[in-house]
């Protein structure tokens, strides 16, 4: 038996999707196909995704949202209070269609359990439930109807509980709550976690937040005040450079390590990988680090995605053999460190 | 009040003044007293309905199906489209909306010796991205950057065309210095820009606006404050008597915390705040000298709820009022760049901009009166630059419009 366990890899939550299916949305789009005919081709190409990961051997799971397109107009598409509004880009020639809030925001019907149950029914391994959070939708939003902020993003976190409580309830042992916008205001931090005090509220699953492209540095450590069990950093493309933080002020949560660029066509190497894993042991204990893509990989196209997998699985292989860590899974009950915030000053 | 000609649009303007605005081609097109302008960049999407040609044509570049040429030719045509929306909508002077650039610091960095570009990183608070310039040698300038597009601009109007740069302190911050210093760093990236600017002076461009967002993180640090300065007077350098009027931008937050002998110690001939994500620029609006031209963003680039133009001609009036500055020296803009919205909503927001700039210049008249509503301007949605009535008075009015036999 191994002393210990951990290193488990898992990915952020999207992946490329394939040809057929991007030339699919832009036909149901524009009316010339059916959405039975789109539902097929989004549930094969999930099966290929699960597939795809059990195959090199990921530990836990996502359904890749091959029936996704923007993070937070997804959600708002499916909630009363939005309407979608025009393109509006966020880099290079990527663009997203930008939520209005028009009216109160709330959950009339559960928005991803049936696609979580679906990906679980492919697999024995555990799946992850992929939610974004109340901040980020409210922030990636437009707001033509409450003024507030605070009001806009308490009222979204109200119905992102709804939606995590059922993919509990469903079985869903490890919980995602994206919220990428965090970082970007410091003085919203509180706000943030004020936000994630409800969705997480008596939520018996392992939850994670998954924040990236921000002021670490800045909102480190007061972004430990979220209560979560896990918080997923994009490191690679900071260089890993918030790990340095630790030494002085101890991570009080379990770790998502970003060990590769998402943004970058290039496929790193293995040792490029190791060594990202091995700064990070060097301030926390294995038992404490989940490892994956910095970010979604929705970016990247289907072989990209495969490779930049490969490449994490791989690392974190050579890492365990090479230190003799097990992998065995975490049981996905909400651990100490969900409630254990920013380490109070001496 | 009386209303006069703007004093830096005559030929007689005493030469204490700031180049202005009047000197070259905006003298003979602009015939308002106000004028508005884009911040800057402009939203490249299509109105809806219209094919999204600029995206198609990139990946198209990507794939080899078309040259660079053939992807410039897109751009192009873009461009003629936003310059010929932006003057039908009143303003000027207008911009190429920033269609030639990933982002404004990428542009110009991938311009300059000394850069290679790195990875992603959000710009501010937005949602939108930008790689980020390492810097691997000083930076040097070793060719006109934006020479080229403004001249492409240009030439597609009559009217006048303003050319954004990223100004020295903000490149300087958002860039990883490398082994450089930030402040060796950003004092040669003032040098090399000064260049760029007198190569778009050279080139006959009557109006350069600096874009310096990076001021909204000076506070109250001393080095970084004179760093700013510092930084400034090395651009600025040759201007301020070469007819060439520039500009100082700051969007994105408050930077009165810099303070105004930050802020107005180089000889900039005008400012334009945003005053939506940085109300408090209000106070640096209150002191800053009355020969400076002040414009004010106002038009929240942000949101998609329609200002209201009431609020808009407050803001001119009270900046005019301010260190006797008068309404000559006063524009109006957008808060921040119009990117952040879509089409639609940034073609209806440049609309209203245009007819507040057209109002504010008006002489009291009836026409003036009965396009205002005077209920619109109060404290709060002067700071917030939005007009809601109370839940009570949205009662009140909406039961006063009611038809009386309703009412009985």
């Amino acid at each position: 038996m191994t002393a210990v366990n951990g290193l488990w890899t898992t990915s952020v939550g999207s992946f490329g999707k394939p040809p057929e299916l991007l030339k699919a949305r832009a036909d149901h789009a524009a009316g010339r196909i059916s959405d039975q005919d789109l539902d097929a081709l989004e549930r094969a190409a999930t099966e290929r995704w699960i597939r795809f990961q059990e195959e090199i051997g990921v530990d836990i799971l996502v359904d890749g949202e091959m029936y996704r397109g923007d993070m937070a107009t997804y959600f708002a598409e499916e909630m009363a209070g939005f309407e979608i509004g025009g393109l509006v880009r966020s880099y290079g020639n990527r663009y997203y269609r930008k939520p209005i809030a028009v009216g109160g925001i709330r959950r009339t019907h559960p928005i991803t359990v049936d696609w979580w149950k679906y990906a679980q029914s492919l697999t024995s391994r555990p799946v992850k439930g992929m939610l974004t959070g109340p901040y980020t939708i409210a922030d990636w939003s437009f707001d033509e109807h409450y003024g507030s902020r605070r009001d806009f993003v308490l009222d979204l976190a109200r119905a992102i509980h709804e939606e995590a409580m059922d993919l509990a309830a469903a079985g869903a042992r490890f919980v995602q709550i994206d919220e990428p916008a965090a970082s970007a205001r410091m003085e919203e931090l509180p706000l943030v976690a004020e936000a994630m005090a409800i969705v997480t509220d008596g939520l018996e699953a392992h939850a994670i937040t998954h924040i990236c492209y921000g002021d670490f540095m800045r909102a480190y450590p007061t972004m430990l005040d979220i209560p979560v069990d896990q918080i997923d950093l994009e490191m690679t493309n900071s260089n890993f450079d918030l790990l340095e933080r630790f030494r002085d002020i101890p991570f009080t949560k379990a770790i998502g390590l970003g060990v590769v660029d998402v943004h970058s066509h290039r496929i790193e190497s293995v040792d490029e990988v190791v060594r990202g894993i091995k700064l990070a042991l060097e301030v926390l204990p294995p038992d404490q680090i989940f490892v994956d893509p910095d970010c979604g990989l929705k970016t990247r196209t289907v072989d990209e995605t495969e490779a930049k997998m490969r490449v994490v699985v791989q690392a974190v292989r050579q890492v365990r053999d090479e230190l003799g860590i097990g992998d065995e899974l975490p049981d996905g009950k909400p651990t100490e460190g969900r409630h254990r915030g920013a380490p109070v000053p001496a | 009040m009386r209303y006069h000609r703007p004093r830096y649009l005559e030929d007689d303007a005493p030469a204490s003044m700031p180049p202005a605005l009047s000197r070259r081609t905006i003298r003979t097109t602009l015939g308002a007293l106000m004028f508005a302008t884009l911040v800057g960049a402009y939203p490249r999407t299509p109105l809806p309905g219209h094919p999204f040609r600029l995206r198609a044509a990139y990946g198209q570049l990507e794939r080899g199906e078309i040259d660079a040429a053939g992807f410039r030719s897109v751009q192009d045509d873009l461009i003629r489209e936003l310059v010929a929306e932006q003057e039908a909508a009143g303003l000027e002077p207008l911009t190429d909306g920033g269609i030639r650039a990933e982002d404004p610091l990428t542009y110009v960095a991938r311009g300059l010796e000394g850069f290679e570009i790195s990875g992603l990183l959000r710009y501010f608070d937005t949602n939108t991205y930008f790689r980020q310039p390492r810097a691997i040698a000083e930076p040097r300038w070793t060719r006109p950057i934006t020479v080229e597009d403004w001249r492409f601009a240009a030439s597609t109007t009559k009217k006048a065309v303003k050319q954004n740069v990223i100004g020295p302190y903000t490149l300087g911050r958002l860039s990883d210095a490398g082994e450089i210093a930030q402040q060796r760093l950003t004092l040669a990236l003032a040098e090399a820009l000064n260049h760029e600017l007198h190569a778009l002076a050279a080139a006959g461009c009557p109006l350069i606006q600096v874009d310096e967002d990076g001021a909204t993180l000076i506070g109250e640090d001393r080095e970084q404050r004179a760093l700013f300065r510092e930084a400034q007077r090395i651009l600025l350098d040759g201007f301020g008597s070469n007819g060439t009027h520039v500009s100082l931008a700051i969007t994105m937050g408050n930077a009165d915390k810099a303070g105004e002998d930050t802020i107005f110690d180089a000889p900039y001939a005008s400012y334009l705040f945003d005053l939506i994500a940085g109300p408090d620029n209000w106070r640096l609006i209150a002191r800053a000298p009355g020969e400076r031209g002040i414009i004010c963003g106002v038009v929240d680039a942000r949101n998609t709820a329609l200002d209201t133009k009431e609020v808009l001609i407050w803001a001119a009036h009270y900046a005019a009022s301010t260190g006797g500055r008068g309404l000559a020296r006063v524009g109006l803009s957008p808060s921040a760049s119009l990117e952040y919205l879509p089409r639609d909503r940034a073609l209806a927001k440049i609309k209203v901009l245009g007819e507040a700039a057209r109002l504010a210049a008006m002489a009291p008249s009836e026409e003036l009166a009965q396009a205002l509503d005077p209920r619109a301007v109060d404290i709060r949605s002067a700071a917030f630059g939005r007009y809601a009535p109370t839940a009570r008075k949205a009662a009140e009015e909406a039961q006063a419009a009611q038809p009386a036999e309703e009412l009985a």
